[in-house]
């Protein structure tokens, strides 16, 4: 109470839309009226702008609760003769305060005063006059103030911060062509506060901060599990996947991920779960057509509202916002199971580390949800190696499960195994498996073949134990990988 | 040079409680008026914001004091203690 809270960017970084949400919210959610002093925009705009963001503000306008008071320039000529003192503004402010029993004043933005006013001295001194005014008062008031540089001095006058208390800084940068917002508590006196910029966007229903790294993992783990939709894999993951787990799989192109994301969907819609399905390389048509040439039925699915499927681009939107549109689906939608394909995709989108912020904040809202989930991920080579995607969310996921070609004797033939499995057993070898119009049959273990993992596969017709030596090498270098990857 | 004035000249004089004593402004500007265009062709309306704020939401009154020409058009809004009386009537049209 009575502390001014100042929010700095730069122009179109979202102070105002974030000070109106901070109004709106204290009007209707907690009953406390408050006064937006708009220094800049018309009232009019203002108003169109919260309509726009599909609030609606009439009533506690005609209520008295939420007072808009239009103080940005006039069109009028307007010049100085002379001092002068801004007590018109003050009296407005305490008027209005005292009318509507307001808590909140937001003043957007202090520094219009001085595009309005040209002595600067004057314009300096009448807002410390305003903000001791409102501390008087005993009311919260949020400045926004507007600066030049998005790393740089705090606000463009130079005033605003030794008037507040505490100091919020948005920003709008583009990165890897994107532009990515963030938000960052910069100064709050006498209170904790998270360090460090947090991703937000700006959408239809206001602003939605996006604190990945400050999730943490609390959710509750489950023992039920849930079929892949292949018993033979679910064999070797020991009994199918828990409920709540998040399990990756990762294969070349035209590795067979599709089609497994595709069983898992149908094991889901045929015991009766709800699934969505989120599609990132295909069209939803071509997604459809494949699964009926499968023999799955996604489009009876879709009908009687088992399945959604959504797709899009992943450069249609930044991450942020791929995110925040997954958390709504899944909101909206409120399935058992949540497909992704392919996770990868996302990697061409954004640089490493925000992608792997967008990995982890996905991950733990799917756990949260209790969501049993399947993220596909496209490994760049035909056989071997592995890929960013793997290095930097293979620690989040649960369960990991390879599919890569295997050359033998000049013929592709196709590998699968299961290289983690948290919580419980599973089949460490590596079968074969083929694909034809029925699906993925996943048949016996290779024999005689090394390297299948690691990469260039070679025949060993009588080193019966190669095999599990190149596996258990594998196994070492895959962790010794991730843990120099991951910083 | 009565004549000159074919619509009388309307103000508003927006003065407040704060700082500087509004007489000052007050008398100032009626002084001005008197002695350039003469009593009968304007009429000042004085409103003190400190007693009726109301009047400063409604007129949008920011800064004080404000001499507001209402008529005739075009409105023009003068702020300041108008110690300078030949801007004041220029800016008013009254003198080019």
């Amino acid at each position: 109470m009575g502390r001014p809270t100042l929010i700095s960017g730069s122009s179109g970084s979202g102070k105002t839309v974030f000070s109106l949400e901070l109004v709106y919210r204290s009007v209707t959610q907690f009953d406390r009226p408050a006064v937006f002093v708009t220094l800049e925009e018309p009232a009019v705009d203002i108003v169109r702008n919260v309509k726009r963001m599909g609030w609606d503000i009439d009533r506690y306008l005609k209520a008295g609760t939420l007072v808009i008071l239009d103080c940005s320039p006039e069109p009028v000529v307007q010049e100085q003769v002379g001092a002068f003192d801004l007590e018109g503004l003050l009296t407005q402010i305490r008027f209005a305060v005292g009318e509507s029993g307001a808590n909140l004043v937001v003043l957007d933005s202090l520094g219009a005063l001085f595009q309005q006013y040209t002595d600067a001295a004057i314009v300096r001194r009448e807002i410390f006059r305003i903000t001791q005014m409102l501390r008087a008062l005993g009311v919260s008031t949020i400045i926004t103030a507007e600066r030049l540089a998005e790393y740089g001095l705090v606000s463009r006058h130079g005033v605003e911060e030794f008037v507040s208390d505490n100091v919020i800084i948005l920003r709008n940068v583009l990165r890897s062509e994107k532009a990515r917002r963030t938000i960052q508590v910069m100064k709050m006196r006498g209170d904790m506060h998270f360090k460090g910029e947090y991703p937000f966007t700006i959408s239809s229903g206001g602003i939605s901060i996006l604190p990945l790294s400050a999730r943490e993992l609390t959710q509750s783990s489950s023992s039920n599990r849930l079929s892949t939709g292949n018993t033979t894999l679910d064999e070797m993951t020991g009994g199918g996947m828990f409920r709540d787990s998040v399990f990756l799989v990762s294969g070349p192109t035209g590795g067979g991920k599709t089609l497994m994301a595709g069983t898992f969907t149908a094991a889901g819609c045929n015991a009766g779960e709800r699934v969505l399905m989120l599609a990132y390389e295909e069209s939803q048509p071509q997604l459809l057509r494949n699964a009926e040439s499968w023999g799955l039925g996604f489009q009876h699915w879709e009908a009687n509202g088992l399945l959604r499927v959504v797709c899009q681009y992943p450069e249609a939107m930044g991450l942020e916002d791929h995110l925040l549109n997954i958390q709504r689906e899944i909101e909206d939608f409120k399935p058992n199971r949540l497909v992704i394909d392919s996770v990868s995709a996302m990697e061409r989108v954004a640089p490493v580390r925000f992608f792997r912020e967008f990995v982890i904040g996905l991950t733990s809202y799917a756990k949260e949800k209790e969501l049993c989930s399947l993220f596909t991920s496209t490994s760049p080579r035909l056989s071997g190696g592995d890929s960013i995607t793997e290095a930097h969310i293979s620690t989040i996921t649960d369960a990991i499960i390879l599919l890569r070609y295997v050359e033998i004797d000049g013929v592709l033939r196709r590998g699968i195994t299961v290289i983690k499995m948290r919580g419980s057993q599973h089949a460490k070898g590596i079968r074969e498996f083929t694909i034809d119009g029925s699906g993925m049959h996943i048949g016996e273990p290779f024999h005689h073949v090394h390297n299948i993992i690691l990469g260039v596969p070679s025949h060993a017709s009588w080193e019966e134990e190669g095999l599990e030596k190149a596996f258990e090498k594998w196994h070492e270098g895959y962790e010794t990988n991730l843990i120099d990857d991951f910083d | 040079m009565t004549d000159f004035f074919v619509t009388k000249l309307i103000l508003k004089l927006f003065v407040s409680d704060f700082g500087p004593v509004p007489e000052t402004a007050i008398s100032g500007i009626k002084k001005i008026l008197r002695e350039n265009i003469g009593e009968q062709n304007y009429a000042l309306e004085v409103i003190n914001i400190s007693k009726n704020p109301e009047l400063a939401i409604e007129d949008r009154v920011m800064a004080t004091p404000t001499l507001v020409k209402a008529s005739p058009y075009p409105q023009v809004r003068l702020i300041g203690n108008f110690s300078d009386a030949g801007f004041v009537l220029r800016q008013l049209g009254l003198i080019s």
